[in-house]
């Protein structure tokens, strides 16, 4: 009897297992292309500052640790972590079977505690070519206990320091120059990482192709492939999804909102990412260092009828540094409302007069710039939200030249050469709202986020305020100060918060994302056997 | 909250149409604020208006005015319950940080919160030990003792209530609006609470001031608790409802506000009471009596009176050729005035016999599991065919339907399901405007997205919300507090 149960059990198991594995095969296998709305300049999680790259980066790689999607830290490539109780010193235990991607034929390369240390001097080697410096100045120094043991000391304790280990670990082998990594280095696009999936080919239509890491330490994901595919304009990433040449759009373009509502074949899923549009001001040009001038470009603005005639009113307007979304937007900050005689009343205070032309003049000189617009944003939006920023602005006597780049060339004007008046752009934040590399002082300079040049001792003295303290309600407050700060100063005029909308097709199942990162959790996608298609 | 009908303007413009309204008729203009849920807006264009109508103007006006204000007031209760949990988590946050200066005042509130909650005996803890706490202001220390008396009240202890207030100074306007506040809510006449609060709101007026959030709390519980509409919808003429009860400033680069969550209650009582005041005036009207009935019956459910409900529902039903999916609405609220009243199974056996051959029709499902859902019963066999239905359906017609279920879910700690759902329901093509989405829905998507740990959706549904009812500021700074102790993340920014 007793014997009989045992076969019964065991047979029971067996067929468990059976099941489990052929619903794990059902799952397995299928391509996922996804639509982007450009290229990224670079791959690596180092170099590149856009987008598209992160999206990229979260395929490739790992943190020492990871964030889920409900705000909780948890383990990637450090299976466990201690924490010294004056919060200074953190110890991570990596885990033992990670192994760097490796093209068929190749033996994979271990992860160790090596790698660690690099990825950090790297990152923090002043010729590095990097944004992420300032986030890290917080670290001491970093050491190798063993080759599975990595220790950070830091220079004091931080807020949500855990979550801070969340950067990318990089290979130490695959570097041309084991220093500092600059754009220049093979590695930027050909990156190696231990992420679930590994790059397999960029193609010549810059489409980026990722197959599944077979020896992915969470196991192999289920979609054996996911291609980005680049897009110029956001209305042709839209068409490609109704006409099933892609599978998900990452941002669907606010106008088509309605359309993929009403088309069954599509999911739309909300992710709110803390992000922002604006018109930047580059602070070097002496016109513009005038907070008068500045202030006066807001008021000439109605932003209300842009957002509404050339989004359907898809977002919200904005007051200032921080998106609404954000745990440090100040409530009591308005929206600067449109007012084109204040606009003009202002550029009277600054000193200009009308000239014979219209255009408003001082000292001899026109009060005329260049706006500076990435082509990849070259949507019908944004050519209506920068053709209406002209018009307006032509009614307060300010001439507006509209300049249209390619996405890098623009890139290497806005945040290399510093080679504009006024910029088109949106940031985007993860939950910690951080502005200070774009608005403190140390932050200007080549490839950094401070591009316009923005200097304000008080700011800078509240940012450091601000990343000191370890009490929360006193980072919130001097978060509200900075805001209102900003939107008096108006480095920016701060625009709008668009409706944030992936879509894809309902074949792809189990689709979490995440608000930022977005593929953290691609991974344990799938898409059924029944509707894969090569 | 009964999310049992609303009709559209359109649809109250047809029942009304013998009344001949000029489509400038401030009615009319009222109707179609109060369709895209202006409901603030619409009350400041009709109820001055009225005076100067005809009578048989006047009673459209009434029933509009009486939707208005009942529209507002489920708004209100739904945003009492948020706005508890909400407050409640954030201030036990707050109460446990350990690094810099620390809040006395959110023992106050917290103690608030709890009370307010139920949860009597962990609020006077923390009332005890504000009252006991190092340079807490005499006039605090009154509030406290205002609180605890509220708090005896609400457990039903009014002599104890009463004893505890006993000998009070009545000291400045907070405390003595506070002492009537109590008074009030406690039904204690003979200690002329409505005196007290008028004679505050002359002070304030002879000084050329607006009461402060506190006192305008205190005041509108006076007059919501003695039944004094009219006074209490002029004191909220020009009220500035998002503004912080108490701002602790602890140091130049700390301050934190603190607010009353029973301003909502208080909210939701004034507006529910004015909503019976105006539906009563409309249901002498024999054109009118029908439709004024059933708003009459949804406004004693959302009171809690079963009896006086069915009633009401009775009388809908009775009254007339009724369009059958009213009907059916009449007959699902009919249904959970009986639940409440006790008659449970019948309750249960008439959703199911209502059900029963509307499974095709996401609408009428989506009224029958909503009014299940609001009365707290057992709907496992009604979510069944509504989960089949909504599984098959698509568009905007299904929406009701996917909100339905969201909801149940909610009520159910579903939260996974909850969200997927209420999202569903939702008019992505204005995503948390509330002229495209019914802000009850929004309030309980917004709850789906905190029970998901979703933050900043959660802040953005009230940013549009606070733009129409400014009172939301307090649960979108107690959620920008629990966002910014509760986020983990790396301080990342990119460009796009």
């Amino acid at each position: 009897m007793k014997q009989g149960v045992v076969i019964l059990m065991l047979a029971a198991g067996l067929l468990t297992a059976i099941t489990a594995a052929q619903a794990e095969d059902s799952r397995r296998g299928g391509v996922l292309n996804y639509g982007e709305y450009g290229r990224p300049a670079t791959l690596d999680p180092i170099t590149s500052n856009e987008m598209i790259a992160l999206r990229i980066s979260e395929l490739l790689f790992n943190g020492l640790v990871g964030i889920n999607e409900r705000q909780d830290v948890v383990p990637e490539l450090a299976q466990s972590w201690d924490i010294a109780k004056d919060g200074m010193t953190y110890t991570f235990h990596l885990r033992k079977d990670v192994t760097w991607h490796a093209k068929p034929g190749e033996t994979p390369m271990p992860f160790t505690a090596s790698d660690v240390v690099f990825t950090y001097n790297i990152m923090m080697n002043p010729k590095t070519i990097t944004p992420l410096k300032v986030r890290y100045e917080f670290i001491d120094k970093v050491e190798k206990i063993d080759d599975y043991t990595v220790r950070f000391t830091l220079k004091r304790p931080v807020l949500n320091a855990l979550a801070k280990f969340s950067f990318k670990i990089i290979p130490k082998f695959a570097l041309k120059n084991p220093l500092y990594l600059t754009r220049d280095d093979p590695f930027v696009q050909q990156p190696i990482g231990t992420g679930p999936y590994r790059l397999s080919k960029i193609t010549e239509d810059h489409e980026i192709v990722m197959v599944a890491n077979e020896h992915y330490f969470k196991g192999r994901p289920n979609i054996d492939e996911f291609v980005a595919k680049p897009f110029a304009d956001q209305n042709i990433l839209t068409q490609a999804l109704t006409f099933n040449a892609i599978d998900m759009i990452v941002l669907v373009n606010p106008r088509s909102i309605a359309e993929l509502q009403g088309d069954k074949r599509f999911i739309l899923q909300p992710y709110n990412a803390l992000s922002y549009s604006f018109f930047g001001y580059n602070l070097r040009n002496p016109l513009l260092a005038d907070k008068r001038v500045r202030q006066a470009f807001g008021y000439a603005l109605n932003r209300e009828e842009m957002l509404s005639s050339f989004f359907n009113n898809q977002g919200t307007i904005i007051s200032g540094p921080f998106a609404p979304g954000s745990w440090a937007y100040n409530l009591d900050v308005k929206p600067m409302p449109y007012d084109p005689k204040k606009a003009i009343a202002l550029l009277g205070d600054a000193g200009f007069k009308r000239g014979s032309d219209g255009i408003m003049q001082k000292d001899g000189k026109k009060l005329q710039m260049t706006l500076l617009v990435p082509i990849e944003k070259e949507s019908e939006s944004t050519k209506r939200v920068v053709l209406a920023f002209q018009n307006y602005l032509k009614n307060v006597g300010v001439g507006i030249k509209v300049e249209f780049k390619e996405w890098q060339a623009w890139k290497e004007d806005v945040f290399n050469e510093h080679h504009f008046d006024i910029v088109l752009a949106s940031w985007v934040f993860d939950d910690s709202a951080d502005i200070s590399s774009l608005f403190h002082s140390a932050e200007i300079g080549p490839w950094r986020n401070n591009f316009i040049g923005y200097s304000n001792p008080e700011v800078d003295s509240l940012i450091v305020e601000s990343k000191l303290t370890l009490d929360y309600e006193k980072r919130r407050t001097i978060n509200r100060k900075l805001h209102a700060l900003l939107a008096e100063e108006a480095p920016y005029t701060f625009l709008w918060t668009l409706t944030n909308y992936s879509a894809y097709h309902k074949k792809i199942h189990h689709v979490q994302i995440h608000p930022y990162k977005f593929f953290p959790f691609a991974n344990e996608w799938y898409i059924p056997l029944n509707q894969q298609k090569r | 909250m009964s999310m049992l009908l609303k009709l559209t303007a359109g649809g109250l413009l047809m029942l009304i149409a013998g009344l001949a309204l000029s489509s400038e008729d401030a009615t009319t203009r009222a109707l179609r604020l109060y369709e895209r849920r202006h409901y603030e807006e619409a009350e400041q264009l009709l109820r001055p208006a009225m005076p100067g109508m005809e009578a048989g103007q006047r009673a459209a006006a009434s029933l509009a005015l009486g939707m208005n204000y009942l529209a507002s007031a489920e708004l209100y209760q739904a945003l009492f319950r948020s706005a508890l949990l909400i407050e409640e988590d954030y201030l036990k946050l707050l109460a446990k940080q350990r690094t810099g200066k620390p809040s006395r005042y959110v023992e106050l509130y917290l103690g608030q919160v709890l009370s307010e909650s139920g949860r009597s005996g962990e609020a006077v803890k923390h009332f005890r030990k504000f009252a006991g706490l190092e340079g807490v202001p005499a006039e605090a220390g009154s509030a406290v003792r205002a609180e605890i008396a509220a708090d005896l009240v609400r457990k039903g202890q009014v002599q104890r209530a009463l004893h505890e207030l006993a000998g009070m100074s009545e000291g400045n306007d907070a405390t003595r609006s506070a002492l009537a506040g109590v008074y009030a809510m406690a039904a204690a006449k003979e200690m002329k609470p409505e005196d007290i609060a008028d004679a505050v709101q002359r002070t304030l007026k002879v000084a050329g001031k607006h009461p402060e959030r506190r006192v305008l709390r205190n005041l509108l519980r006076v007059y919501a608790y003695s039944g004094s509409m009219g006074k209490a919808l002029d004191l909220l003429q020009g009220a500035d409802l998002g503004e912080a009860s108490i701002v602790e400033e602890l140091g130049n680069s700390k301050s934190i506000s603190f607010y009353d969550t029973s301003l909502f209650d208080d909210l939701y009582r004034v507006h529910v009471a004015a909503a019976e005041m105006y539906l009563k005036q409309a249901a002498n009207d024999t054109g009118l009596a029908g439709t004024a009935a059933y708003y009459l019956a949804v406004a004693n459910l959302l009171q809690g009176r079963g009896e006086a409900a069915q009633e009401y529902f009775a009388r809908t039903l009775e009254s007339g050729k009724l369009p059958p999916a009213i009907r059916v609405m009449a007959q699902a609220g009919q249904a959970r005035a009986q639940y409440m009243a006790g008659r449970k199974a019948d309750a249960a056996a008439a959703w199911t016999s209502l059900q029963a051959g509307r499974q095709e029709d996401p609408v009428l499902m989506s009224v029958i599991l909503n009014a299940c859902t609001d009365a707290h019963a057992d709907c496992g066999k009604l979510e069944k065919p509504a989960l089949v239905l909504a599984e098959k359906g698509e568009g905007k017609r299904f929406f009701p339907l996917y909100s339905a279920l969201g909801r149940y879910y909610l009520r159910e700690r579903k939260y996974a399901q909850a969200f997927q759902y209420l999202e569903a329901g939702r008019d992505k093509s204005y995503k948390n405007k509330i002229e495209a989405n019914d802000p009850l829905m929004m309030v309980s998507l917004a709850e789906a997205c905190y029970r998901n740990r979703k933050f900043s959706e959660n802040l953005e549904i009230y940013f549009e919300l606070g733009k129409q009812f400014p009172v939301v500021r307090q649960i979108q700074d107690a959620m920008q507090g629990i966002y910014a102790m509760e986020h983990r993340s790396a301080g990342e920014v990119k460009i796009f």
